[in-house]
């Protein structure tokens, strides 16, 4: 990968390995939001920040040739999509009704372990989602707007 | 006697206020908005501690909650930071995107030079 654009080899070697682990640790972080400290924006944000490692190593060159506005766009409205839908589960009852919890069939393990908490790991998920996309989007917007002189 | 967190914070306010009112460069401001939304983050938070005597003060979460058997701290405070964190986010994007256009139409960032609306 010779492209004169992003920052120097050692921090895109570095890059390289770390995005890898930041994006892991973010999807820990969403995924046992229900556990531990945590939860839909602060992993959505740490992964979010393996993005902008990326956008920032290696340029907005090599960005722009794996961004694509309309899939990022279509998970955001996807991951809002997905937190009413689980919202609107137990709607027999009431809104936010947790009927995953009270009498479904998955997620309504012993509190403490992962598959428990009725939708609360659906809704995290969903928000890690959404607010992953959302911060991405925002950050190649900012980096694209550089045509200073038009 | 004020707990000094209650002092920092509202200092912080004041801060805030004070270069709202007498900074010009705009994305100061940004900034100033930022550390007044910081200060209030900080007086919601400590507002939730929770002193018991004997008792360790420990974060509301359940997860190896026997081995310390301490006086959980209020967890509202908690969640509506993490949601005043996230409204936080968006207006400084907004702002940051806002302050980047009118440095393109105006070449400026002096909030006395961005009087008159220009194409």
């Amino acid at each position: 990968m010779s492209s004169e654009r992003g920052m120097s080899l050692i921090v895109k070697t570095t890059a390289r390995a770390t995005i890898p682990l930041i994006g892991i640790f973010g999807a820990y972080v969403v995924s046992h939001g229900h556990l531990t400290p945590g939860g839909g924006f602060q992993g959505g944000a740490t992964i979010a920040g393996a993005g902008i490692l990326f956008l920032i190593a290696f340029g907005f060159g090599e960005m722009e040739k794996r961004y694509s506005h309309g899939l990022y766009s279509a998970l955001e409205g996807l991951g809002g999509l997905a937190f009413l839908g689980a919202a609107m589960l137990g709607l027999g009852v009431a809104f936010f009704y947790n009927t995953l919890w009270h009498n479904g069939p998955l997620f309504n393990g012993r509190p403490g372990t992962l598959l428990s908490a009725g939708y609360l790991p659906i809704m995290n998920l969903a928000v890690g989602l959404k607010v992953f996309t959302g911060l991405v989007s925002a950050m190649v917007a900012i980096a694209a707007y550089r045509r200073w002189g038009e | 006697m004020i707990p000094f967190q209650f002092i920092t914070a509202f200092l912080m306010m004041a801060m805030g206020i004070y270069a709202l009112l007498y900074r010009r460069n705009l994305i100061k401001l940004i900034l100033a908005l930022n550390i007044i939304d910081s200060g209030i983050h900080l007086l919601l938070i400590s507002f939730g501690y929770r002193v018991e005597l004997g008792r360790i003060p420990t974060a509301p979460i359940y997860t190896g909650y026997e081995t310390v058997k301490g006086a959980m701290v209020a967890p509202l405070p908690q969640a509506l930071t993490l949601t005043s964190i996230v409204i936080g986010v968006c207006v400084l994007a907004l702002a940051m995107a806002l302050t980047m256009n009118a440095y393109r139409h105006y070449g400026s960032l002096d909030v006395k030079e961005l009087r008159r609306l220009r194409g």
